[in-house]
Order: C-alpha cells, then sequence, then structure tokens
C-alpha cells in the first residue's frame, strides 16, 4: 500500500515552535489535510513550496501572539513587566525588521544569498563531521554495543581479524562484555527460482548479535546458538525490505528454501527493517565455524562484538580484555606477541565511523574554517549594512531625542539582522539538508552502502547549529554596525540634521574595511574559479567513445568454505584453476554471442592507481607530469593489467610497435604498451624498447635498495588514448601504461584477490535480455560465478559526471555569492564614501575649483584605497601559492584542466576589484559635481 | 452594547462561521470567505483572529475526534457565543444607519 505524503520535515518543525500550544495540533492538522489537497491537485513539488510558504506565514502572524501571550505570563512584578514591554516592542521591531528586508531588496538578496551559502556549507560539513565523530547505533542501548578489536603493535593502524581463537578464550574470560559474538562478511549469489537475481551482502553472524541489537522477528524466529552447531541445518533469516523486494513478501516464506552460492538455507525468520546489524545486512546465516580445524592463530577473518554488561563502563572492559590480550601474548608468544585486544563503541569500528581520535582534530579543524566562512562573510555583510546604517543616522538621532535608549536602538539593528540571518539559515539549511541527502545517495551507491548507523539527515543538533550560526551570523551583522552607529560621535552632531548629507563619518576604519575586503577578494576569488573552471571542464567532458556499448562487471567466485590451515595451499590452487578456467569460458562463451565481444582488465593491480615509472635513460625534461627525482626522471601513471584483445575492444590503433600477443600474456613477459601521453612525456625519438620500471614511494625509495625494486619493462607499442572511465580529473590526465595477462595470472599476482573486472562490448547496448543471458551463461559455467555491479560506461560516467557537477556547481556557487558580496561590499564602502565628500565636492565647486582636478582627486582617493588592497590581496594570494605548490590556483605543474594559474586569474580578479571600485566611485562624483554651489554652503 | 474592537476581518470570520453552521474550522472558515468576498484570505491571519474571538468571547471552541487523513490530529471547531451575535447585530444596525439616506445617491454608483 502507498504511504499518506509528508509534508517537509523542517518546515513542520518550525511550525511546532512557532506556534503557541493551544492552536499547535489543530493548524497542523489543518495544514496536513490542505497539504493533501495540494499533493493531489498541483503535485507535490508545488505542495512543499505552499507548505514552506505557509509556515513562512503562520511564523510570522503568531510571533507576536507568543510574544504577547508571555508578556502576560509574567505580568505582576515591576521587572516582569519591564521585560514585557521589552518583549512586545521586540514583537514591533520583528515587524519593522521584515519591512527593511523588503525595503532594500537588493541589499537584502545580496546578503540573504552569501550567508545562506555560508550556512550551508557550514551545516553541510556540520553534518558529516557529526555523522563521522559521534556515530550512535539506532539500536536499543546502541551506545552499550561495542566491538573487540586486536590491533597489532609491530604494524600501526593494522588490524589482525584472524582471532578464532581469542575468540573462544573471550567468551569465556571476557565477563564484563556479555552475548559476545562474532561475525564474518560474505557475497553470495541469490538464486531465487533457479534464476540468479543479484549478488547480496550476507553476514555469517552469531545468534547472539540479534540479542545485542535487542531484535524482534515480525515473522517467524531469529537465529538461535542451536544454529551455530556444525551439523545443523542450514538456516537463513531475511530482513522485512528483502522479503519484500526478492520474494514479493511470500506469506509462506517460514520454511522455503532458498539457495546462496552453492548452498541451500531454510528461512525461519524475518527481521524489522530497523535491524541491519552488523553493517547494513539483510541476510543472516549462522556463524559455524569450528576453531579446532584451525591452527592456533589462524582461521577465517571474522570481527568480534558485544554488549557492555551491566554497570560496567567501556575501561573496564578494555582493563579485563588487556588483561587477557597480555597472558595471551606470554603464553602464545609466537602467534599472539604483538597481538593488542582493546574494546571501542561498535559504532567506531567499521566504515567512515572508524576514525582514530588523533584524526578527529583534523575534522574538527575543517568545521571550524567551514564556521569560520560565515564570519568572514557576515563581516561583508556587515558592511553591507553598515553603509546602510549610515544613511539612517538621521532617524536614529531623532528616536534617540525622544527618548530611546541607547540599548533600544541597538536592540531593534539587531533585530533586523537577527531576520536577516534567519532568511539565510532557513535558506542554507535547506541546502545543506539537500546536499546531504545527495551525498548518502552517492555513499549508498557504493558497493558495500554505508552502515546503517552513518545518518547524514537534519538532525536536532544540526539544526540548532544552524540556529547558532544564524545568532553568530545576526550578531556579526547587526551588533558591530549598530554599535558604531549609535557611538558618541553619532550623537554629538544632531544639528547635522539640517545639513542634507547628514550621515556618520566614516574614518580609517573604513579605509581599513575597503582594503581588507578587496584583499580578501583577490587573494581567494582566483583559487576558487581555478577550482570551478577546472570541475566544470572535467563534468562536461565528452567520453569519447560509444560509452553506452561498453559493459563492466566484476566477476568473483563464490569461497564459502574457509580453507583450514591443511588444506590451505591446495584449496588455493583449486580456487585460481576454476576461476581462470572458468572466466577464460566465459570469454569465449560471451564473445560467441552475435553483435558481442569482451576482454578483461584489472585496475590498479596492487591497490594505487597513480603509479610511479622510473625511465631508463631520463625523460623529456619539463614535462608536465614527469618530474625529477634525485636524477632520475619519474613519470606517474595508471596500470592497467589486461587481456590481449582490450584494445581491439575498444578499436584503439596501435600507433607504433605492436599490439599484444598471447606470448605477452604468460608469466615472466616484460611487455608493456604505453598511450600516447607516457610517450610524450619520454621525449622525443623513438620510443620502442625503452625500458621503464615501477619505483616505490620517495620516503621507500630513499634508501635505494636496489634488490627490492621492480623489474623493468620493455615499451612495445603505443596505442592512442584508448578510453579511461575514470571520472577523477587527477586521474583522467595520468598517462596510462598497459600489460597484457591471464585471468589465472591476474590471481596469482595477487593483485586481485577476489574479482576481476569483465569489458563487453554489446552492439545494442545493455538490454534486461542481455543481463539474463549473461547471467544463465554464467551460471552455466560455474554456479559459484558472481557477477557485481554489471553497469554500462554511460552509466559509470554519468554518475561521475553529476558528482563533478554538483561539485562544479556547489564551488561555483559559493565562489559567485563571495563574488558578488565582495563587488557589493566594495561598491557600497565606495559609494558612501564618496558620497561624504559630496559637501566638500559642492564646497570646493562653489570657490571655483576645477570639477576635472576635483574628480581626480576622488579618483585618487579611491584608487589608493583599491590598489593598496589589490597589492595585499596579490601578495597573499602568491603566498598561498607558493605554499602550496601550486594547489591552490592551478600552478604550473598542473596540466589541462581550469584555467591556466595565477597569470589569468591574478590579474583578472584584480581588474574586478578595482573596476567595481571605481564604478561605485563615479556615480557619487558626478552627483557632488552636480550639486549646485548655494545648496552645497547651506549646511554651514 | 458597543461594537467597538470588532474589526472588519474579525466581522468576516464571525459571519463565515455562521455560514458554515456547525461545521466550522479553520480550513472551511478561510475558504468561505475567500468564496464569498472573491478575495485571498491569509489563514494564518484566520487562525489569529480565531484566537482573538475566542479569547473576547466571542466565540466558543472543543476538539473534534482525531483522524487518519489528519495524520491523526484533531480539528479544533468553532461556534459564535451569544455575545458575537449580539455584536455583529449592533454592528449592522450601525452600517444600516450610517447607510440610510445615502442610497439614492450612491445607487448609480452600484
Amino acid at each position: 500500500m502507498k504511504s499518506r505524503v509528508e509534508p517537509p520535515r523542517i518546515p513542520r518543525w518550525l511550525l511546532a515552535r512557532a506556534l503557541p500550544v493551544d492552536v499547535r495540533q489543530s493548524v497542523d492538522g489543518d495544514l496536513l489535510e490542505l497539504f493533501s489537497r495540494r499533493c493531489a491537485q498541483h503535485g507535490i513539488t508545488q505542495a512543499r513550496l505552499w507548505y514552506w510558504a505557509e509556515v513562512a506565514s503562520f511564523s510570522a502572524r503568531f510571533l507576536p501572539e507568543r510574544l504577547r501571550d508571555r508578556g502576560r505570563r509574567r505580568e505582576g512584578t515591576p521587572p516582569q513587566r519591564r521585560r514585557q514591554r521589552l518583549l512586545v516592542a521586540s514583537a514591533v521591531d520583528f515587524r519593522l525588521a521584515v519591512r527593511m528586508l523588503a525595503k532594500y531588496p537588493v541589499l537584502s538578496g545580496v546578503s540573504v544569498i552569501g550567508m545562506a551559502v555560508a550556512i550551508a556549507i557550514g551545516a553541510s560539513v556540520f553534518g558529516l563531521v557529526a555523522a563521522v565523530l559521534d556515530p550512535t547505533l539506532p539500536l536499543e542501548g546502541g551506545d552499550r554495543i561495542v566491538a573487540v578489536q586486536t590491533n597489532r603493535a609491530d604494524v600501526p593502524g593494522d588490524i589482525d581479524r584472524q582471532v578464532l581463537h581469542d575468540f573462544v578464550a573471550w567468551r569465556t574470560e571476557l565477563t564484563r562484555v556479555r552475548d559476545l559474538g562474532a561475525f564474518q562478511l560474505d557475497d553470495r549469489n541469490l538464486i531465487v527460482a533457479n534464476q540468479v537475481t543479484g549478488v547480496i551482502p550476507v553476514a555469517e553472524m552469531s545468534a547472539s548479535g540479534f540479542r545485542v541489537g535487542r531484535a524482534r522477528p515480525v515473522l517467524g524466529r531469529q537465529l538461535v546458538e542451536d544454529d551455530e552447531r556444525v551439523g545443523q541445518p542450514p538456516v537463513l533469516v531475511i530482513a522485512h525490505r528483502e522479503w519484500q523486494r526478492h520474494f514479493a513478501s511470500d506469506p509462506n516464506i517460514i520454511g522455503r528454501t532458498v539457495q546462496l552460492g552453492e548452498t541451500g538455507y531454510t528461512v525461519v525468520g524475518i527481521m524489522a527493517d530497523d535491524f541491519r546489524f552488523p553493517h547494513n545486512h539483510g541476510f543472516w546465516i549462522p556463524f559455524r565455524v569450528d576453531a579446532s580445524k584451525y591452527e592456533f592463530g589462524a582461521g577465517p577473518s571474522i570481527q568480534v562484538f558485544g554488549r557492555l554488561a551491566d554497570a560496567v563502563t567501556l575501561e573496564e572492559a578494555q582493563a579485563q580484555v588487556a588483561t587477557i590480550g597480555r597472558r595471551m601474548a606470554a603464553t602464545y608468544a609466537r602467534t599472539h606477541e604483538y597481538r593488542r585486544p582493546r574494546i571501542l563503541p561498535f559504532a567506531r569500528s567499521a566504515g567512515l565511523t572508524a576514525i582514530d581520535a588523533k584524526d578527529a582534530w583534523r575534522l574538527y579543524m575543517i568545521q571550524l574554517g567551514a564556521s569560520l566562512l560565515l564570519a568572514v562573510v557576515a563581516a561583508n555583510v556587515a558592511a553591507l549594512v553598515y553603509a546602510r546604517t549610515a544613511t539612517r543616522t538621521a532617524e536614529i538621532a531623532v528616536r534617540t531625542a525622544l527618548g530611546a535608549s541607547r540599548a533600544r536602538v541597538v536592540a531593534q539593528l539587531f533585530v533586523e539582522a537577527l531576520v536577516l540571518s534567519a532568511a539565510a539559515a532557513a535558506v542554507g539549511l535547506s541546502l545543506a539538508g539537500f546536499a546531504l541527502r545527495f551525498v548518502a545517495e552517492r555513499l549508498m551507491e557504493g558497493p558495500e552502502g554505508f552502515p546503517f548507523w552513518f545518518d547524514l539527515g537534519l538532525s536536532p543538533a544540526l539544526i540548532a547549529y544552524v540556529g547558532v550560526l544564524a545568532l553568530l551570523g545576526g550578531t556579526v551583522v547587526g551588533v558591530l554596525p549598530a554599535l558604531k552607529a549609535t557611538g558618541r560621535r553619532a550623537y554629538s552632531s544632531l544639528q547635522q540634521l539640517a545639513a542634507r548629507d547628514a550621515g556618520m563619518r566614516l574614518g580609517p576604519t573604513w579605509t581599513a574595511l575597503i582594503v581588507a575586503q578587496v584583499a580578501i577578494s583577490v587573494a581567494i576569488l582566483p583559487a576558487s574559479i581555478h577550482h570551478a573552471s577546472a570541475l566544470l571542464q572535467t563534468a562536461i567532458r565528452n567520453p569519447g567513445y560509444p560509452a553506452t556499448e561498453f559493459l563492466r562487471a566484476r566477476i568473483a567466485l563464490d569461497h564459502e568454505v574457509a580453507p583450514t590451515r591443511a588444506e590451505s595451499a591446495s584449496y588455493r590452487t583449486r580456487f585460481d584453476a576454476r576461476f581462470a578456467n572458468g572466466v577464460d569460458a566465459l570469454l569465449q562463451r560471451v564473445a560467441s554471442e552475435p553483435g558481442v565481444s569482451a576482454s578483461f582488465v584489472s585496475t590498479y593491480p596492487g591497490g594505487e592507481p597513480n603509479r610511479r615509472f622510473e625511465i631508463e635513460g631520463g625523460g623529456a625534461i619539463g614535462s608536465p607530469a614527469a618530474d625529477s627525482s634525485g636524477e632520475k626522471t619519474v613519470v606517474h601513471a595508471t596500470v592497467t593489467s589486461a587481456g590481449v584483445g582490450l584494445f581491439n575492444l575498444f578499436d584503439a590503433p596501435i600507433v607504433a610497435g605492436r599490439g599484444f600477443g598471447d606470448a605477452d600474456a604468460v608469466e615472466g613477459s616484460a611487455a608493456v604498451i604505453v598511450d600516447t601521453a607516457f610517450a610524450a612525456r619520454i621525449g622525443r625519438g623513438n620510443i620502442l624498447g625503452r625500458r621503464i620500471r615501477q619505483v616505490e614511494s620517495r620516503r621507500a625509495n630513499a634508501g635505494g635498495d636496489e634488490g627490492s625494486r621492480a623489474p623493468w619493462l620493455e615499451i612495445v607499442g603505443v596505442v592512442a588514448d584508448p578510453p579511461s572511465t575514470s571520472v577523477d580529473p587527477d586521474d583522467r590526465w595520468l598517462p596510462n601504461v598497459y600489460s597484457a595477462a591471464t585471468p589465472s595470472r591476474l590471481r596469482s599476482d595477487g593483485a586481485q584477490a577476489t574479482s576481476i573486472q569483465l569489458r563487453i562490448r554489446v552492439r545494442s547496448g545493455l538490454t534486461p535480455a542481455f543481463t539474463r543471458r549473461l547471467r544463465d551463461l554464467m551460471a552455466a559455467i560455474d554456479p559459484g560465478f558472481q557477477l557485481r555491479d554489471l553497469r554500462t560506461d554511460e552509466t559509470v560516467l554519468s554518475s561521475g559526471v553529476r558528482t563533478l557537477r554538483i561539485g562544479a556547481l556547489s564551488v561555483a556557487g559559493a565562489t559567485l555569492s563571495v563574488l558578488l558580496l565582495s563587488a557589493a561590499g566594495i561598491y557600497a564602502m565606495l559609494s558612501f564614501t564618496v558620497a561624504q565628500q559630496r559637501r566638500e565636492i559642492g564646497i570646493r565647486v562653489a570657490l571655483g575649483a576645477n570639477p576635472r582636478r576635483i574628480m581626480g582627486s576622488v579618483f585618487a582617493r579611491a584608487s589608493a584605497q583599491l590598489g593598496t588592497g589589490v597589492a595585499a590581496g596579490l601578495i597573499l594570494a602568491l603566498a598561498f601559492e607558493r605554499f602550496t605548490r601550486g594547489m591552490v590556483m592551478g600552478g604550473p605543474n598542473v596540466d589541462g584542466a581550469g584555467l591556466r594559474g595565477p597569470i589569468v586569474l591574478l590579474p583578472m580578479v584584480a581588474a574586478i576589484a578595482m573596476g567595481v571600485g571605481l564604478l561605485a566611485a563615479l556615480g557619487p562624483a558626478r552627483r557632488g559635481l552636480a550639486v549646485q554651489p548655494v545648496e552645497a554652503l547651506r549646511g554651514d | 452594547m458597543s461594537h467597538q474592537g470588532l474589526g472588519d476581518f474579525e466581522q468576516l470570520v464571525l459571519l463565515a462561521i455562521l455560514h458554515l453552521r456547525g461545521d466550522a474550522y479553520g480550513v472551511p472558515i478561510a475558504d468561505e470567505i475567500e468564496r464569498r468576498t472573491g478575495r485571498a484570505v491569509s489563514r494564518a491571519a484566520v487562525y489569529v483572529t480565531l484566537r482573538r474571538l475566542e479569547e473576547k468571547g466571542l466565540i466558543s471552541s472543543w476538539m473534534s475526534e482525531p483522524t487518519p487523513e489528519r495524520g491523526g490530529k484533531p480539528r479544533r471547531c468553532v461556534r459564535v457565543q451569544p455575545r458575537g451575535l449580539e455584536l455583529l447585530r449592533e454592528f449592522r444596525e450601525a452600517v444600516n444607519s450610517m447607510w440610510r439616506g445615502l442610497d439614492p445617491r450612491l445607487g448609480g454608483a452600484r
């Protein structure tokens, strides 16, 4: 059944807080009723917009009511009555503030956009940082669920998961943690009605996992300890959502047999959807590993969890497990000398939230930076507001003369700023909501999704944070200009009211502000412009080949039973042979299909896309991707091992030398083919026959240990740019090195422990029929084959491009808003500075001064201020650029993407700042010249 | 008794409640005013007015049973109190007396 559409959560939450208690429920109900009606009539988007507008209207209308109520409640004693007066007066201030927003639409718009972008960035970063640093398991008593993890003292940061025997010992000795259990993670083919429906993540988990999570089945039962005994029939528990998705909510599911890989399991229970323990699982089978079969200290890779016993703290449990660890290290020194077991909150044990406290400060610094961004933007807006306040000196002076205290006037100006920042906060919060949802979706698209406790929603803490940001923004924007505007100097010249141009004197502070404003713009903007343009260029790039025809999929093989020590070597040999034969057979079968050709690749053998190659005899000097490391020339490149048919698959022509032959794929072959980009790095002349080899990182290489170097490889051919489907802009510009391999060689290299990537070209594109056919072919060759992540290059590229585009748009949005603010700030400041001199100009004209000379002096002053700012900004920008070695503005060592470095960007931004500033000075100066001398003199 | 303190919008709301008879709450009251006057009405203003009218003792309200289509939220139903009726009548008399004698002159303009 389709559930009812709910109105957006944020405005509903706001509404609940804006309304008095007595009408809250009925108004909420009435708006829900109207929202449903709108959804049916105009669609959900329009209904949501309408809901936002209604909430804004209700909040504004009921605010005075709430303040009045509060005032009434407190009526009685004199101090409270005073506060009531203040509150009622504040209600008027709010109304005035809204009117001021409407009265200056450009200023309000620029300020709200600028602050909203800053708040959105701050809130998004807060959401991410909070989700990473403060994870809580959304399970009953989730904060007491812990993981027992074993670190290696000899390899910092390494976690030893072969802890089967330790787990057995902990189960009897670790009394401060109860319901101790273990799990191992696996991917299996799910076969329903003899059809492979896909590869699913399965948790092989102790029954205590269900107790730890305090989960209840909605149908049947959960796993029990009995299921774990060797020899019991295999049983399976499924999540409610998987039951709906794969079994059409079959009411007779209990007792039905479901095939996971090679084993048939009897379904015994359905769990509610909120239970996803241990990571993000929907299929559970019993943890059934016999420790006695494994040599001590060996065994499958497992993870251990439990719940802290009542009244036991994490530290107490930690002390106990450390004692056990020390005892085992002493008793079994050979295997346990360096094992250091520790207890940590379960939410910190895996995924993005497994972050060390040592690294946490980095995230806090990023968050602080993001929050400070608002302070910078707010300072800009404050300057704008200050300039506007300068025009209201007369109004402020009159109010003071009529008896308003300074606090009262400051309060009014503060409320105006608060309304401005509240509007920005509402927009910023919505933007942050979109951004976080987008990030969550991208993370979910990954092969493993993300842990169920990684929550990127708009939490109350996040909303409170935005509230604090809004208050901070309001304070900077409102209080500073207000204090300045109501200072002694502003009051001392009440008589200036008679003069037409009465206003505040804009002294050295003002000049400093202009200089700082220009300097910051010139220093920061080039970097943002560079990054936005680089991202946009990458995002709009054409892949250059028919990406819809190319499919990619990962191929893996079930390995349901972990081999015991004795069986390990023979198991691996058998497994490798089975895998290699299977892939060979599959490639042949696929290629024999009409309109289909296929090959395979192992992307990134060795795990790193960015490998460094040393060229025998040196390479081209000064080529962008080459750097001189010691005496050698080093080229960064992506390495791909692939089937010999890869280039044919992509119709990539060999422009020099030869293509791969079968002989190149055997073990010990040193032949490699490079792409034209790599060839360009090596330099002019014949590069065929030149030798290259991988080098370790600088640090590893510093020792100069010749023995640990990779063997020399010989370049036998050059291929003209085969398509890269990497969407990482840094990867795209890397040259490529290819070596030929067979599936078995790839596996024996240990490069791809469990899977390789299949590349298939289907002229008709990816159709459901082809997917079915592929699965059937695989199942016919080996039912243990898993086909994972089958997608077209088009899908991969467009998903990457979408991410890049959003990234580019965010950076461009932030840059534009800063640019807008800077321009508005510079314009407002200079325009007010010159407006201040209007009377002076008029008097000088009256006394017979040459208008041209007057204009000259006005522009000279403005140019001096602007010039100082530009100079300071240039120095700052170049210092950044130097400090970060060209990363800020894409200096000379970054190739291709983006505008070319400081040479273009710095003068451009400097020119914008100068242009805007001089334009701002022009108007008031001309108006000054137009003032009649008599009129100008009248003020005195 | 004087009809002072009864604003234009308050009168419209009171009259809408009377038109709706027993089925008056926020949503239909706003709809009724829009339908009869042909002018857009801020719903928030209707709720604020209802609250004020109740404070003045001109209407009374009670909560209906919660319904699932309203997310389990009840309706606040209202009815006009005798004092409200009395003020409306007085206001009408006052308006009528002000109109008296002007009809021939303004008749053509209507």
